[in-house]
């Protein structure tokens, strides 16, 4: 009658129903830091944010959609003065709460609040592990400091943890200490070498991008590398003939400050206004974009970006399996949901070159 | 001497929403131990009913009982699903026994 498991059984039996059990929330645009590779950059005030009572209602709404996991992100969703308002609101709601921090600006009453309504995980960016690093990446000299009495306290009240940086040029030697800082507290670490285009096409962040011989070294220390690779190139599975292969606009959505509903945080080619058509309505209105169907008919035989016959959709590339492009990565780069971004081109081919090395 | 049967009861104090999503009866405890993995608990049919049937106290043969009637199951196998049920809550600390 019940299962431990429930999260994926949720998910699986929810699948064909198209609800929209994943949600993320921007609370807010501002942030204080000022990252050199955010990609939100240049939007701070751009919208008009909703206001509490705007976001209480949104919620209601939600829930009644049937949307179980929220992720609360920004910019930086703390600075919220109304944060706890919204948070304790979501929770009373039977919300499954996940918070994106850049753990700055945890105070005791924010703790507190914690302590007593305990979010799923609470997910923290670091940007180095020092203040010289945090100030070239962020502009704030006391993050580090801050990020470190942070994760100590969440630790010291049970509450669950999760490490994250960018894999960026700034911070590549300082992987391994985060890596470490994260083990000896017993706390998982990703790093993930996807930045993007600002959402205003500003190109800044892409000066901090890793080499696709980067990205390849950086995925090739985690010890399922081959694995993967394995499964990506040599089984290739079937991919369809979706443009979106994750749940975004599925099961997943995404909503900006100012309530507009996207595929993902992204992907935001379609953007609906809550505050024009309520939740149902902005809801309905992914559906086309997430059903979308490329242009491009996939082909029997391999095309790889190598070789220099691939056309500039992905639909047709049997690599694909094993890309790490997206949609709202193509449209943030490309400008279009389908079109191939030669970056992702390069790193997928470095993937398929090392897995022949291993297989030769 | 003859004793009472035990009543079960949802546990007092304990915080859960209940919403009910794509036909599934979901259990999400508010004040849950934050180092506690799962936050969520799902419910089938019948443990959506003896959920529901817990807003007031209960013996287990009563809820049995209740669910053979409910589901045409024979009454072995609802008294075996009801068992396992308060089990599986009683050991999330979501149901308890009432105490005489």
């Amino acid at each position: 009658m019940s299962s431990p498991n429930a999260v994926d059984a949720l998910t699986k039996a929810t699948a064909a129903l198209r609800i929209p059990l994943y949600g993320m929330i921007e609370l807010t645009w501002r942030c204080n830091f000022r990252c050199v590779h955010c990609y939100q950059e240049g939007q701070r005030d751009s919208h008009r944010e909703l206001s509490t009572e705007e976001w209480r209602q949104l919620l209601d709404e939600l829930a009644v959609l049937g949307c179980v996991f929220l992720n609360i992100t920004g910019g930086e969703p703390l600075l919220r003065k109304d944060f706890p308002d919204i948070y304790r609101h979501a929770i009373g709601r039977g919300f499954v709460v996940t918070v994106f921090s850049n753990a700055s600006l945890i105070t005791q009453d924010i703790l507190a609040l914690w302590a007593q309504l305990p979010p799923r995980k609470v997910e923290i960016s670091l940007y180095g592990t020092n203040a010289e690093t945090y100030r070239r990446v962020t502009g704030v000299s006391d993050g580090w400091e801050k990020a470190v009495s942070a994760v100590d306290r969440l630790c010291a009240l049970g509450i669950r943890v999760e490490l994250k940086a960018p894999a960026m040029k700034l911070l590549l030697d300082e992987l391994t200490q985060m890596r470490t800082f994260a083990r000896q507290r017993g706390l998982s670490f990703r790093a993930d070498p996807g930045l993007f285009p600002r959402l205003d096409g500003n190109r800044a962040p892409l000066e901090q991008r890793l080499s696709p011989a980067e990205v390849l070294a950086l995925e090739a220390a985690d010890s399922a590398f081959q694995e993967r690779l394995q499964a990506c190139f040599m089984d290739v599975p079937d991919l369809g003939t979706r443009v979106y292969r994750c749940g975004a606009g599925s099961n997943a959505f995404n909503i900006n400050p100012s309530g507009h509903f996207e595929a993902c945080a992204i992907a935001r080619a379609t953007s609906v206004s809550w505050r024009e058509v309520g939740a149902a309505r902005a809801w309905e209105a992914l559906r086309a974009e997430s059903e979308r169907v490329h242009a491009w008919t996939p082909k029997a035989s391999l095309v790889f970006p190598s070789e220099g016959s691939k056309p500039e959709g992905c639909g047709s590339c049997a690599a694909r399996g094993g890309c790490s492009r997206c949609p709202g990565k193509s449209w943030l780069e490309a400008g279009d949901v389908e079109k191939a971004v030669p970056h992702h081109c390069e790193v997928t081919v470095k993937k398929r070159e090392a897995l022949e090395l291993s297989s030769a | 001497m003859l004793t009472a049967p035990q009543r079960w009861r949802r546990t007092a104090g304990t915080e859960v929403v209940e919403r009910a999503v794509g036909g599934q009866t979901l259990l999400v405890p508010i004040r849950s131990s934050p180092t506690q993995k799962v936050n969520i608990f799902t419910l089938n049919e019948t443990g959506g009913f003896v959920w529901t049937a817990l807003r007031e106290s209960a013996t287990a043969s009563h809820l049995a009982h209740s669910v053979a009637e409910e589901f045409e199951v024979t009454l072995s196998q609802a008294q075996a699903d009801v068992r396992a049920f308060l089990d599986a809550l009683g050991g999330l600390g979501l149901v308890e026994v009432v105490p005489t």
